[in-house]
């Protein structure tokens, strides 16, 4: 029903593997970073654009979803020609890196079911399913925090307690609230782990999996695909001679 | 001779948090597929023994253990398999998003292969009634079908000890009796042993061929057939604070039609903290002095948006509350706390969010103090009412590590500080034993014959008989039913139908 909140973009991402997913999306995070030319971010963009063709996903939902993102490029590209002295490609350069790194990342949340993700994390990564399961269980109860707070906001004004006049009794309450906000998340984690460990979580006993996350041909293809990318991106900045690497110039 | 199935020798466990034992020298011992109810007053142990026996004390290494208390000859941590165990709150004891994982969790802990997972899944899921696709979400399931996935996460992994900790207390009358019909289901099937806690004896008693009282912290204890135990000891166990089955539950207050009308709302319409549809439409309530209105419903009825709208903690979309007789010249809604607290008492469902200090006897002297209050006198008031609540020898402890019922009596307490003339209670019942449950309608009572307004929310039927003057039934957010309590208890029968309010001891005496 709600639950789903941000997941499930149309499209055939979704029939991918979420640990090929999670890789091709820090390969192509951590070979957008070696350079900071435009060069390279556009044609990065440029070809992540063409994939969601490729993937049918439908380019007016991606842009419902990442619209934050493009606020936050255009925010940073006016802070930077506030800011810095540095030339307006430079700054557009950094603006369009922002959008390219960020959107696989969104990608991969938004076709994946955060189950299938833990799944998978332990199927293909090998990760404990200890921290994996246990990271699922507390992401669930993510969304209710803010629901949380406005509760105990409430509770307290019913024991006489509300924002003071003057913003010092403002910042009181609004720190006490979130320290109660920390309490009470940790007796709702401390009840979730000892559920967890009521249905044999902590046994030594080595952990099945009902759901098997399978890897197929597609997902090592759009793992090769991500690392084409990022050296096509680079190389094309090198042809241009834009190509600069960000850690040399400190 | 063989030994018995659980055996427990001068058991004991404290919580590191408390210097007193939960239970001490405790000896009692149970044989393989014995049906058993373990009773005991409110903070007698009875929770702490089932959490024991589930392998959870140990696990989590929460306070230290002295004797033994033995499953099979094994010490509980070694056993966990072979229990099983169903908390309160559904809510908290649902790990994964959809309800075929949820039941595959376990299994995958027990590395059961997948091919073995799937189909014990879906038998314990229509064994249990739950006929939804395996892909269900949890969050979409009302609380009685929650409970009941708990009783197929319990089912699914086969233990040959169940260990049900009040399973029906958290739940509406529908969803009780919902896990009341599933669990009547499977006793025909089981072969297993079962440890039940039930605070109000509903029917689920009949399940039981052994009571077992735990008395004095477990220093003593009382065993036996049902009916030997109830008819021998019935008086003692009555002073101890035990519900006997088919207790009359009996009406000392005489009907009240109220005085002075001293809060009003006109018209409200509300929606839910966190929701988008509306909890509650165009409802018109007058809340009279020297007078107890109860609010009824099922969960998701809106009895809860109700009561934040009338103790001003949630301003509705639509239409007015007035506080009749203070005159300052704001709106009920922009009331600064430290006056709304004069005159409207809050207790919530959850009354954990309204502690604010570490300590008991802190939490009943705060409000006085920021009302410059006499502390002497204060702390006199605080005193009588912890008394009264029995929470004087709790007086020092940190107010979270109380019981589910003696927080909810703090909670209470706490608001009376204050002494508003109306008082709003949210489930006051829910895990009271008979003696705290008839010290809190005395106090209530009392209260309301000084004058105070009371306005009971809750699915108790028991408290509503014998202490509200004026019953009003709320479904889906519109008042569907409003009578005078000699028409709620003439019509009573019909309601049952109608909204399944279960009468669940018989017939009562009002």
């Amino acid at each position: 029903m709600s639950e789903p909140g941000i997941f499930f973009l149309e499209g055939k991402l979704g029939q991918y593997n979420p640990a090929a997913k999670l890789l091709a999306a820090l390969l192509i995070a951590l070979g957008l970073l070696v350079s900071d030319d435009i060069t390279s971010a556009s044609v990065a963009l440029a070809v992540e654009c063409i994939a969601l063709g490729v993937f049918a996903i439908p380019y007016k939902a991606v842009f419902k979803k990442t619209y934050p993102l493009f606020l936050a490029a255009i925010s940073v590209a006016i802070a930077n020609i506030v800011a810095s002295k540095a030339s307006s490609l430079v700054i557009a350069g950094i603006s369009l890196r922002l959008v390219a790194i960020a959107m696989p990342g969104i990608l991969l949340f938004s076709s994946t079911d955060p189950v299938d993700l833990a799944d998978s994390l332990v199927q293909q990564f090998r990760i404990s399913p200890r921290y994996a399961y246990a990271a699922l269980a507390s992401f669930r109860l993510l969304p209710l925090l803010s629901e949380e707070f406005s509760l105990i906001i409430r509770a307290r004004r019913s024991r006489g307690i509300d924002y003071g006049r003057g913003p010092i009794a403002k910042l009181v309450l609004f720190v006490t609230s979130v320290f109660a906000l920390f309490v009470s998340a940790i007796r709702k984690a401390n009840r979730l782990a000892m559920t967890m460990d009521a249905r044999g979580f902590n046994l030594k006993v080595s952990r099945t999996s009902a759901r098997e996350q399978k890897v197929q041909k597609h997902d090592a293809v759009l793992i090769l695909s991500a690392l084409a990318m990022v050296l096509i991106a680079n190389m094309a900045g090198m042809l241009v001679g834009t190509w600069h690497v960000v850690l040399l110039s400190v | 001779m063989s030994s018995p199935l659980i055996q427990a020798v001068d058991w004991g466990f404290r919580y590191f948090d408390r210097e007193e034992y939960a239970l001490r020298h405790l000896n009692l011992e149970i044989e393989a597929q014995e049906k058993v109810l373990l009773l005991g007053a409110s903070g007698s142990g009875k929770s702490t023994l089932l959490h024991a026996l589930a392998g959870l004390l140990s696990a989590n290494s929460l306070g230290e253990e002295e004797g033994k208390l033995l499953i099979n000859g094994l010490h509980p941590l070694d056993t966990q398999t072979d229990v099983g165990i169903v908390f309160q709150d559904p809510t908290t004891s649902l790990v994964m998003s959809r309800i075929g994982d949820e039941v595959a969790f376990g299994l995958e802990n027990m590395g059961i292969p997948k091919d073995v997972i799937w189909p014990r899944v879906n038998a314990a899921l229509s064994e249990v009634g739950l006929t939804y696709p395996i892909s269900h979400y949890t969050s979409a399931l009302s609380g009685g079908e929650q409970q009941r996935l708990v009783v197929a996460d319990l089912l699914a992994a086969m233990p040959s000890i169940w260990l049900l900790d009040e399973p029906t207390a958290n739940l509406d009358p529908l969803g009780a009796r919902s896990v009341i019909e599933t669990m009547f289901h499977l006793h025909q099937k089981t072969n297993a042993t079962v440890l039940l806690i039930e605070h109000r004896l509903t029917e689920l008693v009949k399940l039981a061929d052994k009571v077992i009282v735990l008395l004095d912290k477990g220093e003593s204890v009382l065993s036996g057939h049902p009916e030997e135990v109830f008819v021998k000891h019935g008086n003692f166990l009555r002073k101890s604070g035990i519900f006997l089955p088919d207790e009359l539950v009996e009406r000392k207050r005489p009907i009240s039609f109220g005085e002075a009308t001293c809060l009003e709302a006109r018209q409200i319409s509300a929606k839910h903290p966190g929701q988008s549809r509306m909890a509650v439409s165009e409802i018109s309530l007058q809340i009279k002095s020297h007078h107890v209105l109860s609010v009824m419903g099922n969960n998701g009825s809106g009895k809860t948006t109700l009561a934040l709208v009338l103790a001003s903690l949630l301003k509705p979309t639509h239409g007015q509350v007035e506080f009749i007789g203070v005159k300052n010249g704001e709106s009920y809604f922009s009331w600064r706390a430290k006056e709304l607290v004069q005159h409207v008492g809050m207790v919530f469902q959850e009354p954990e969010h309204q502690f604010l200090t570490s300590k008991v006897i802190k939490e009943l002297l705060i409000l006085p103090k920021r009302l410059k209050m006499k502390p002497d006198t204060a702390k006199q008031k605080a005193d009588e009412l912890l008394a009264r609540l029995g929470l004087t020898h709790l007086a020092d402890c940190n107010p979270f590590t109380l019981s589910g019922g003696e927080k909810r009596r703090l909670s209470v307490a706490a608001a009376l500080m204050a002494d508003p003339e109306v008082l709003i209670l949210d489930e006051p019942t829910f895990g009271q034993d008979a003696n705290t449950f008839y010290e809190l309608v005395a106090l209530l009572s009392e209260k309301t014959d000084a004058g105070q307004a009371v306005v009971l929310i809750t699915h108790d039927v028991e408290l509503t008989s014998i202490l509200a003057d004026r019953v009003v039934s709320l479904s889906k957010g519109i008042i569907v039913g409003e009578n005078n309590l000699d028409l709620f208890v003439a019509k009573r029968s019909e309601l049952n139908e109608k909204f399944n309010y279960g009468i669940e001891k018989g017939q009562t005496n009002v």
